[in-house]
């Protein structure tokens, strides 16, 4: 295949996955529901995947625009893997064109000069140098650089590293099925109920994200759910408890719900950060329906940032902010009463 | 009129803005700064939840990097 100039001057050689030839030089990418036909030389709306010559390639493969270590607790997962600490990293490019987005410098753009160069096998390299535990795609949405998440999670499966991952689950299920059998964990986005306040926020529809929630669990992947709390959008009691009541019924009492707080940025700009007191309504919201485990970095007094055992309400895992203080499970279960806690390397991570 | 600064991703930065900044942030915008001495410049810590606002307030100033962490 011939290399490939992109307006940004980046070289691209990836063929992409999930790509179908529909003729006339027209692919159709399969990777998300928006389903993009692109022509010869036109850009999915992600930035990251282009038709070149007929053939659909991956620009955001092999070229991460952060990479960092850092707690699992902070994608967040606070049911897998606790006190592991992990490779994070993304690529340029998202599928969601979400108006509150705090990372849209990297994620509403395509492959720049000034992103790194890294192919698979370095990032496993470096995770092992890291001595971390895991591997996480983050800070951007991973199925736009989805053939690049795949090789590294072969490789570092192979080296004995867990790999977890962010999303905003706004895929279509031969992708997700995909990503289930080479993660350990995700968590998933529900950024809101009502199919106009999610379209105002991320401009896609809610359906999708609902299905890839219950397939995620149908397929047996360890799954928690992240909700940003957006004052004056999704935060009236009824959004709020039908989104508890759907997470409770449907994906499970076990889930882990966590709310996470707005700041206003981007096209967002005009309405204020979510005060403590409305993530603790919302908080409540998901309790009086069930929810077992509920969290919340951005409440006082350290709240909602345990894991308490639904028995006998004593503190199995303590934490921070985003780090895991200590993990008192034994094998799992609560030490005080036996409990079994739900959750991924529950275990494993004790100390 | 200052040049654009580069931007870093890194891992972490300390908070500067409390939880009681946040059940009044419909109030006001707060920003809150701390600059320190090192051995060679000027570091500037600053936080605030209109990130807008500080990163006006940041390229006013001409820093050279802004240091941000990442959401996720």
């Amino acid at each position: 295949m011939s290399e490939w100039l992109a307006p940004s001057g980046v070289t691209h050689v990836q063929k992409a996955l999930f790509a179908e030839s529909i003729g006339n030089g027209v692919v159709a990418c399969h990777v998300c529901p928006r389903e993009c036909h692109l022509g010869p030389g036109q850009t999915g709306r992600c930035h990251v995947r282009h038709n070149v010559d007929g053939v659909l390639l991956s620009s955001s493969y092999g070229r991460p625009v952060a990479v960092g270590v850092e707690p699992i607790e902070k994608k967040p997962l606070f049911h897998a893997f606790p006190c592991a600490r992990t490779l994070s990293l993304g690529a340029a490019g998202c599928n969601l064109t979400c108006a509150y987005c705090l990372n849209a410098a990297v994620a509403q753009r395509g492959v720049d000069r000034s992103d790194d160069q890294r192919p698979p096998e370095a990032i496993v390299e470096e995770a092992l140098t890291q001595g971390v535990e895991c591997i996480a795609f983050t800070y951007t949405e991973l199925t736009t650089f989805v053939e690049y998440a795949l090789e590294i999670a072969d490789l570092a499966h192979d080296a004995g590293l867990r790999v977890v991952a962010k999303s905003n689950g706004f895929l279509l299920p031969p992708v997700v099925s995909r990503l289930a059998h080479c993660l350990d964990a995700i968590n998933i986005d529900l950024k809101a109920w009502l199919p106009d306040h999610h379209l105002k926020l991320t401009g896609v529809p809610v359906e999708p994200v609902l299905e890839t929630l219950q397939l995620v669990r149908r397929l047996g992947l360890w799954l928690e759910v992240t909700t940003p709390i957006v004052p004056g959008l999704n935060d009236t009691p009824p959004e709020l408890d039908a989104m508890a009541d759907f997470i409770a019924s449907t994906l499970g009492r076990d889930t882990p719900w966590h709310l996470l707080r707005f700041y206003p940025t981007h096209r967002m700009a005009d309405r204020p950060a979510t005060s403590p007191s409305l993530l603790m309504r919302a908080a409540d919201a998901a309790a009086n329906v069930g929810l077992r485990y509920v969290y919340s970095r951005d409440v006082p007094e350290d709240r909602l940032r345990h894991t308490r055992c639904p028995e006998c309400r004593d503190i199995v895992i303590e934490r921070g902010h985003d780090w895991t203080i200590r993990n008192k499970l034994n094998h799992g279960t609560c030490q005080r009463c036996g409990t079994q806690i739900p959750g991924v390397g529950l275990a494993a991570a004790s100390h | 009129m200052p040049s654009q600064p580069a931007w870093r991703y890194v891992s972490h930065v300390p908070d500067l803005i409390t939880e009681e900044d946040y059940e009044v942030a419909h109030q006001r915008k707060t920003v809150r700064i701390r600059v320190t001495v090192t051995g060679t410049g000027v570091e500037i810590l600053a936080d605030s939840p209109y990130a807008k606002e500080l990163d006006t307030l940041l390229k006013q100033l001409g820093v050279p990097v802004i240091e941000r962490m990442l959401c996720g």
